[in-house]
């Protein structure tokens, strides 16, 4: 017995010696000492996976024009939890780290000086939601109760009949949101400044600066598409609901807003939701196309605008 | 037969070569992840522009903040989290007495306030490291023990009833 002790005790002190010799190791660093930079950032890999339940497109909101998607959805990093007891504590953790995980869209090299940026604690205040886009043509849509209401039961006839309205012959990348990141890092309260890449172009005249827009909407009856406030405070909304979508304004369309991700100066993909599929779509928002397509439906206008809004408009 | 000649050094030189090598695992290997200019303010004072440059190196993370003239370098270690910042006239690593990130204004604050910077970098890894914690979260504060290890954690509302 004494010498099953003994071993036990060892075999505590051996394990106990682990992290101790680890901790020491990891202090050898003083700034004034050399660097022997190895490579560029790149060695570090992105998480990828995980992320997203499909939203089922929206929640009732009363013709609010805002977040849409399901509480909850988009657990990403590939089921971190999955092989983990749960036993209460597994988000305690210590709130912040090192914050050297690459997380997607890469790292930033500039944030634009402006009102948001100054360095504070205090939380950022947001514009008042009511006064956002009042008198606006677009905003008068989006309120419209009854219009939403009959939207839900187009799509639920959409299904039955299988008949695909709102996507295009050319949506023809099926994803399955799963294997989605819809939670990446910048996709937070700040998003507007946390979007690694640049931005603030896009939206700054009132009217598209697309070709096609003015023949396009005039057959439409369209006369703008929906304003930078509205789709900037759907997006705060969504991320305060901790949801993973937003509703495009006029639309039947559930926009990941999370997966949206550039590709180059004004080339943008990211994932909808039509008719019950996800669809990888990319979008040109100088040209003002999706897929190479010039878009053959208001709704299609306002899923381009809404992309291209959270990629590089100003927030 | 060609007959080989073995190259001759001085003993001087053998030493200075002995001496490059045993040194160079000495030389801790690091990787600059960014380098981000932005904005900082010193003792709660007004913003500056400042660069902040990022190093990995095993074990933990540098964050060189440069103001002005002025370096401030705070090194971050996991398992457990513990933050220091570099005292130029002691030499040597002095462990944060707290932290604190505010997600809606891309700020990451030190020692109360004494060091802020908008690092939207930093904030964009620590929420995708752990998006169902910090899902929903604007404000997130550690505070450190003497023995430099973090003993108290808050998020948003929480940090007003823990607010020292």
């Amino acid at each position: 017995m004494k010498d099953a002790r003994a071993a036990f005790g060892m075999a505590l002190a051996a394990l106990m010696a682990v992290p101790a010799g680890n901790a020491l190791a990891s202090r050898q660093f003083t700034p004034e000492a050399p660097l022997a930079v190895a490579s560029s950032a790149d060695i570090l890999v992105a998480r990828g996976g995980g992320g997203g339940r499909a939203s089922g497109g929206g929640r009732a909101s009363g013709g609010r024009a805002a977040a849409g998607g399901n509480p909850g959805g988009g657990r990403q990093a590939g089921n971190r939890s999955g092989s983990r007891a749960n036993n209460g504590f597994g988000n305690a953790g210590a709130g912040l780290n090192r914050g050297s995980t690459r997380p997607s869209g890469g790292w930033s090299n500039q944030v634009r000086p402006g009102a948001s940026t100054d360095p504070s604690l205090d939380r950022a205040n947001r514009p008042n939601r009511d006064a956002i886009g009042s008198g606006s043509f677009d905003r008068n849509r989006d309120l419209n109760g009854n219009r939403d209401v009959n939207r839900n039961r187009d799509v639920n006839r959409n299904v039955n009949r299988n008949v695909n309205r709102d996507v295009n012959r050319n949506w023809n990348r099926q994803v399955n949101i799963n294997n989605v990141v819809v939670r990446p890092g910048w996709a937070r309260p700040g998003w507007g400044v946390a979007r690694p890449w640049n931005y603030g172009w896009y939206g700054v005249s009132t009217t598209p600066a697309w070709g096609w827009w003015g023949a396009r909407a005039a057959l439409w009856g369209v006369g703008t598409l929906a304003t930078a406030a509205i789709i900037n405070n759907a997006v705060d909304d969504a991320i305060s609901d901790n949801y993973t979508t937003i509703v495009v304004p006029n639309s039947d369309y559930s926009l990941y807003y999370g997966s949206i991700q550039p590709s180059g100066q004004s080339v943008v993909s990211f994932v909808v939701k039509a008719d019950g599929n996800d669809y990888q779509l990319s979008a040109d928002c100088n040209a003002g196309t999706i897929n190479g397509e010039e878009p053959k439906t208001a709704a299609q206008a306002e899923l381009l605008n809404a992309a291209c809004q959270v990629a590089f408009g100003s927030t | 037969m060609t007959s080989v000649s073995i190259p001759t050094c001085r003993p001087g030189l053998l030493a200075l070569l002995a001496a490059s090598l045993l040194g160079a695992p000495l030389v801790a290997k690091s990787e600059v992840l960014y380098k981000l200019n932005t904005q900082c303010s010193l003792g709660a004072g007004n913003p500056q522009p400042c660069q902040v440059e990022a190093i990995n190196e095993k074990g933990a993370t540098l964050y060189r903040q440069t103001i002005g003239s002025t370096t401030e370098t705070i090194r971050i270690t996991d398992q457990p989290v513990r933050m220091e910042r570099w005292d130029g006239q002691t030499k040597g690593w002095q462990s944060l007495t707290s932290a604190a990130a505010r997600f809606s204004r891309n700020t990451v604050c030190f020692n109360g306030r004494d060091l802020c910077v908008v690092n939207p970098n930093y904030l964009n890894s620590v929420v995708q490291d752990r998006p169902e914690a910090m899902a929903g979260r604007d404000l997130v504060q550690v505070f450190f023990g003497k023995d430099g290890r973090i003993n108290l954690s808050c998020y948003d509302d929480g940090c007003n009833t823990v607010a020292p």
